[in-house]
């Protein structure tokens, strides 16, 4: 079944999430610094009263700008913030730059390697190709640590 | 119909009713407080307006109903027939029974000036139609409407449609069905004077026949502005596309019906009108900005920004509240004032010289006063934000009965605990989740009369709601007394599905999954009987959104029962806000016993582990800045709260004292209470964060 | 036409003028009642095709007596006069299955058009 996704590069790299689980994609100035942060959490932004916690998506996938330093730099005036809501909750991804929405064929989203990319594997669904470009698929419930059974849950780290 | 024959009849009724009314006044006089007396009036006023209104007498009708305003505000109690008011109604009653006899020589009454009468009646407030209601007196607070727009072309509320999670599914699902999509725009008649009630016929009439997933402009909750509603548009789904025009154009004053055919897509993917544009739910605005998307339609511009913001600046901000409650907070502000006197003569007392000690027991007296004044206000002001779960309920009735029509079941409903009362900003949110709740009931709980018979059932079948406050919940029951679902197919489909824990489940475990979002798929429901559609939004619904919980209980054969708790939400807490070096905090105000200035040598013992004297104890000292910052900064002196707990207690030293205030506390998420400091946040007027500070974690390691 | 209606409002000058329009219209005026008490009562020996109820009146308004006259025939045709100002009410009456409402002071047609589209409904 072929399905729309919105696709974004972070640290040179292409990603992309289900178009369905984008609620918002907002500038990175609205970022508000909160006290001693969590892990990868970069700040929260208050839309319209609800407080919504930004993930920096470098952080939390651990990706290496050591390779790709160059192009991994972002245009500051590029930089968004994608408001996702997983598990019935916002949250907030900080990224380099929104690209464009796509349509993949989800069969076509093959898990074989994954470990290649320099990102974490288990943060992934799999890999896209379209056009001879490869898309990273996130698995946004792992990437923001809401299945509690999962290790590496971003919930009950401590300093 | 006869002209002089019309005439002549309106002149009998209406001579007898002004030589009643001021009988009537002369008895209200002597019996001010008669409310049989105030009602009698007030009928006769009533229809001496209407009466004259329809014969065209414009002043007469007027003047009637200013008097029978006034009435109304006696009636339900916001105004005491003291001598100013009767004297005025006596002037309004001799205007009227003088510009009858000049309508019986053939005048019109038009040339009697009645402006001083109208003034003096003004006085006495009113000045919105009457017609209040007489059980569960709800008064309109509002007097006049600021910022209305005068002209109508720029009433037409032209917010998107945008979508919620719950409509979207609703959408999903009616496409798996095989529906069709439709965008309806009903233009209201000009000559139509309550556009909203009008409006509200077309969308309940439609939604008697089809699913109406989302109306703009909204139907429930508090209507807008009522010139809004002259254009309203509807978007639903139905199997049958010739019954919902009928049904649209079948409605009396309507001067115009527009169906559209729309594509789910259009919809589904990014759940508002125009592609290429999201939104939270809730009518916001898009800044998905030069996301240069092919097939995706134009990015947002700052035109529709604009008109987002019209739109957003028209919804009210006033609101509906029981005068009786407003009444509460009356006493409570007398008691207040009372209060206040007092502690300003013992002021006034020690100024001149008594002592202190003397009047100190009358001073503790006035403050325990003042505290339980100030609870007894912020309970009476939450008060005001609840409303009767009825508001919800009231629509049940018609649609069980329309749906026991239309399946061929028929269906006794039985509601209680109608009166419990809400929040305000829940009913909204609930609204949809209890009508779904009851459409899966009669769609698939409850069974064809002749099944239920064979099952030795009763024909009828039974649906109940309830509502009661338990603790610090409200629980909502809806229950039917249908087939009720088979858990071992439950645990047949987990065990397909691959879960494995499912072979020992227990029958609340395995009902619990019905709320996932696999069951809730179409081939499922077949064998679930359907029950487990939409599920997974209700709960979503239940337990992101409003913080509750919902349940799942059911007996084969007998029946099955949902029920939903919701906490009494909106904690508003009275707190000392604090600084931080750029962060701001707040102690609620019962953890904290005073402020303090500690001199850098008061602090003793080394760092980590400090403490400095109060009053003859030696308590521990805490920082802002050791907790969230950069340490605590080394000056001279500090600013510090007093907090406490039973008669433990601690300096926190902070950067800044700013002021005690309320706050309305919202939950923090999860992901930014990682050590649990926080029990909240809260946001400004001017829009800072503000985090609310758990003080048990202090207490817990340091104390 | 033909069809039967009953008048309910405690303002004789109103129900006379009603009946008036619906006799010159063709319609029967089952009968008339001032109240709601008279308004259930009357309905259920009447079964009149139609009722015409006026919000306020003594004894039970006409929100309870629409209320009371559901129960007797789920399928009842109702339409509800009310003066102006009288929102809450009438969404009350809405919700609970009115068929159309009619705000006074009306205009003889507004009334016929009104009877005609529920009748035909």
């Amino acid at each position: 079944m072929r399905k729309r996704y919105v696709t974004f590069s972070l640290a040179g790299g292409r990603y992309c999430i289900p178009v369905d689980q984008v609620l918002q994609i907002l500038r990175l100035e609205d970022l508000i610094e909160i006290p001693k942060p969590p892990p990868f959490v970069e700040g929260v932004i208050n839309l319209r009263g609800d407080i919504i916690p930004v993930v920096s998506l470098r952080a939390r996938l651990e990706v290496s700008s050591g390779e790709r330093g160059a192009r991994g730099v972002p245009e500051q005036r590029k930089r968004r913030v994608v408001i996702i809501r997983v598990d019935g909750k916002p949250y907030g991804l900080d990224v380099d730059e929104v690209r464009e929405i796509i349509e993949i064929n989800e069969e076509g989203i093959t898990t074989d390697a994954t470990t290649m990319f320099g990102v974490r594997a288990d943060f992934l669904l799999g890999i896209a190709r379209r056009d001879e470009a490869v898309y990273l698929v996130l698995d946004l419930p792992r990437v923001l640590g809401t299945s509690r059974e999962l290790p590496g849950s971003l919930v009950g780290q401590s300093q | 119909m006869d002209e002089s024959r019309l005439r002549h009849a309106f002149l009998e009724e209406a001579e007898e009713l002004s030589q009643k009314l001021g009988e009537s006044l002369m008895a209200l006089e002597s019996d001010r407080t008669s409310a049989h007396l105030v009602n009698e009036v007030f009928r006769l006023t009533h229809s001496l307006k209407s009466e004259s209104a329809l014969m065209g007498f414009a002043a007469l009708s007027e003047l009637a109903h200013r008097m029978e305003d006034v009435l109304g505000l006696a009636r339900n109690g916001s105004l005491s027939i003291e001598k100013p008011v009767i004297d005025s109604l006596f002037a309004g009653a001799d205007l009227i029974a003088e510009m009858m006899a000049a309508i019986a020589k053939g005048e019109s009454g038009a040339s009697f000036a009645t402006g001083e009468v109208l003034r003096g009646l003004s006085a006495f407030g009113g000045k919105d139609p009457g017609g209040t209601p007489t059980s569960g007196a709800v008064a309109q607070m509002q007097r006049g409407r600021a910022g209305t727009p005068a002209d109508a072309a720029d009433l037409v509320f032209d917010a998107p449609l945008t979508l919620g999670e719950f409509e979207k599914l609703q959408l999903a699902e009616a496409r798996d069905r095989g529906e069709a999509l439709l965008k309806i725009t009903v233009s209201v008649d000009e000559a139509e004077t309550m556009k909203f009630p009008r409006a509200y016929l077309v969308f309940s009439n439609l939604e008697a026949v089809s699913n109406v997933v989302k109306v703009v402009p909204a139907m429930e909750g508090e209507p807008v502005e009522d010139a809004l509603y002259g254009r309203t548009t509807l978007l639903l789904t139905s199997s049958n596309e010739d019954e919902v025009l009928r049904t649209a154009s079948g409605v009396d004053q309507i001067a115009h019906v527009m169906i559209e055919r729309c594509q789910f897509d259009a919809f589904l993917a990014s759940g508002a009108d125009r592609a290429g544009e999201t939104g939270i739910a809730g009518g916001g605005q898009s800044d998905i900005e030069a996301a240069s998307a092919p097939g995706t339609g134009e990015a947002a511009s700052a035109g529709q920004d604009e008109q987002g913001r019209r739109a957003g600046a028209v919804e009210k901000t006033t609101i509906r509240v029981d005068t009786r409650k407003l009444n509460d907070l009356w006493s409570l502000i007398a008691e207040l004032v009372l209060h206040k006197s007092q502690i300003a003569r013992l002021s006034e007392d020690i100024g001149h010289g008594k002592d202190v000690h003397s009047v100190r027991e009358e001073l503790v007296e006035s403050f325990d006063s003042l505290d339980k004044i100030s609870s007894g206000m912020q309970q009476a002001m939450m008060d005001t934000r609840m409303i009767p779960i009825s508001v919800i309920f009231s629509k049940f009735p018609r649609l069980v009965r329309d749906l026991s029509r239309k399946l061929g079941k028929p269906v006794e409903l039985v509601l209680a605990g109608e009166d419990t009362e809400i929040d305000r900003s829940v009913v909204e949110a609930l609204s949809d989740p209890l009508t779904h709740i009851i459409r899966n009931s009669l769609d698939h709980g409850i069974e064809f009369p002749e099944e239920r018979v064979r099952r030795g059932k009763s024909e009828k079948g039974r649906v109940s709601v309830t509502a009661r406050r338990q603790g610090g919940n409200i629980v909502i029951e809806l229950e039917d007394d249908g087939r009720g679902m088979d858990v071992e197919t439950i645990r047949r489909k987990a065990l397909d599905m691959g879960m494995n824990e499912a072979e020992t489940f227990t029958d609340g475990q395995l009902l619990d999954l019905v709320f996932l979002p696999g069951f809730s798929t179409k081939d499922v429901v077949t064998d679930l009987s359907g029950r487990g559609v939409g599920m997974d939004v209700v709960a979503t619904r239940v337990r992101s959104e409003l913080k509750g919980d919902v349940m799942l209980r059911t007996e084969n054969n007998r029946g099955t029962r949902v029920t939903l708790f919701l906490p009494l939400t909106l904690t508003i807490v009275n707190a000392l806000l604090i600084r931080g070096e750029s962060h701001l905090y707040a102690l609620p105000l019962t953890d904290v016993d005073s402020t303090a200035k500690l001199v850098s040598a008061e602090i003793r013992g080394e760092e980590g582990r400090e403490s400095a004297l109060w009053m003859d104890e030696e308590i521990p000292v805490f920082s802002l800045g050791a907790l969230f910052g950069n340490g605590r900064p080394k000056t001279d002196e500090y600013f510090a709260a007093v907090l406490r707990h039973g008669d433990r207690k601690a300096y926190l030293v902070v950067d800044e004292l700013i002021e005690e205030r309320e706050v309305v506390i919202k939950p923090v998420d999860d992901l930014l209470n990682s050590q649990k400091m926080f029990s909240g946040v809260s946001v400004l007027e001017n829009g800072k964060l503000v985090f609310i500070l758990d003080t048990s974690f202090l207490r817990r390691e340091h104390f | 036409m033909g069809a039967s209606i009953l008048i309910a409002d405690d303002l004789s000058f109103m129900r006379m003028i009603q009946k008036e329009i619906l006799t010159e219209r063709g319609y029967t005026v089952a009968g008339e009642a001032a109240d709601g008490l008279e308004a259930v009562e009357k309905f259920k020996t009447l079964r009149p095709d139609l009722v015409l109820l006026d919000i306020t009146m003594p004894n039970m308004n006409g929100l309870e007596a629409m209320r009371k006259i559901f129960t007797i025939d789920p399928g009842a045709k109702v339409i509800m006069c009310s003066a102006l100002g009288q929102q809450n009410l009438i969404v009350e009456a809405i919700k609970a299955g009115v068929k159309d409402f009619i705000v006074k002071p009306f205009k003889p047609e507004r009334i016929l058009s009104a009877i005609e589209k529920a009748l035909r409904a």
